[in-house]
């Protein structure tokens, strides 16, 4: 069975808001904290407990923090299974840059072919028509 | 004409909240806790007034654990949980409560919430002596009266019985 952490973020770091042990509602919540703007960062952790092994783990299940902020790691065990995620939101960017600048290029190699072609036609046409 | 009493009462209850009101009552009383409080981590019961939340009053609850952390006193009951209590428990302690009741169920977390100091809830089912199937869901919210200390907490429950032809 799994519980649910609701935290927040502020300047001191991630904090604990209340606990739910219900998904849709610790979800609910955690989407209207952030609508209202209140807090810098809002997240929910899911706790399982696993019988067998009597180890307890955690996931991030929802995770929204506001742009230029950076995030202390008070949560070690936590952050360990989001980083990955937080580290892959970071580099999406990145990557749209440098697709758009290889658009630019084709699109002016395309335009000089275009421009090359049509200079080619005309020649044609003009010695055709001069055949005639 | 078949009769379908819970659904009746669902559509009673949307007509009752205004439009896009949060319908769960656990949420509603949670939204409402951290209004009072405002940048503070606990709000005060002086603050606290029935007459501004009259859709979640009568099923919230008040428990004193000024001096009585280990055992706490309620000392507020709305009537629809009093109701399913069979009881007045008002000035009597938690583990007076009847058991598998919606009011014992709703505070036995109440060590928790002391110990976390932060909201919880939490839901599940009992069942009435009669052999009754209720579901159930609730809340306890810290508050306190210096600002720094939890001197009490302020509770909701709801809940809805599961008869045989709803049973899948």
């Amino acid at each position: 069975m799994s519980t649910f952490e609701l935290q927040v973020y502020q300047g001191s770091g991630w904090q604990f808001d209340a606990y739910f042990d219900s998904r849709d509602m610790v979800i609910s919540e955690a989407q209207r904290m952030d609508s209202a703007g209140r807090y810098m960062g809002v997240r929910v952790l899911e706790e399982f407990f696993n019988e067998e092994s009597q180890v307890t783990s955690y996931r991030t299940i929802f995770s929204r923090l506001r742009k230029n902020e950076t995030i202390g790691a008070p949560q070690k065990a936590a952050t360990k299974s989001s980083a990955p995620r937080d580290t892959a939101r970071r580099s999406r960017p990145k990557s749209k840059r440098k697709k758009s600048g290889g658009n630019v290029t084709l699109l002016l190699f395309a335009g000089i072919a275009m421009v090359v072609i049509g200079i080619a036609a005309i020649i044609l046409l003009r010695e055709y028509a001069g055949a005639y | 004409m078949k009769e379908l009493p819970d659904e009746t009462e669902r559509q009673l209850v949307e007509d009752e909240l205004p439009k896009g009101m949060e319908r769960r009552l656990v949420l509603r009383l949670l939204s409402h806790w951290r209004t009072l409080g405002g940048e503070r981590v606990f709000p005060s019961f002086a603050e606290l007034e029935p007459v501004r939340i009259p859709d979640m009053w009568d099923n919230c609850l008040v428990l004193d654990v000024a001096g009585y952390q280990d055992n706490p006193v309620f000392r507020s009951i709305g009537s629809d949980l009093m109701a399913y209590a069979g009881m007045d428990l008002v000035n009597r302690h938690v583990t007076d409560a009847p058991q598998n009741t919606l009011v014992a169920v709703s505070v036995s977390y109440a060590a928790e919430v002391l110990r976390k100091g932060v909201p919880i809830s939490r839901g599940g089912e009992f069942f009435k002596p009669d052999g009754v199937r209720v579901l159930y869901r609730s809340i306890l919210l810290p508050m306190s009266d210096d600002g720094k200390t939890v001197s009490g907490l302020l509770g909701a429950a709801n809940c809805r019985e599961v008869t045989d032809d709803q049973v899948d």
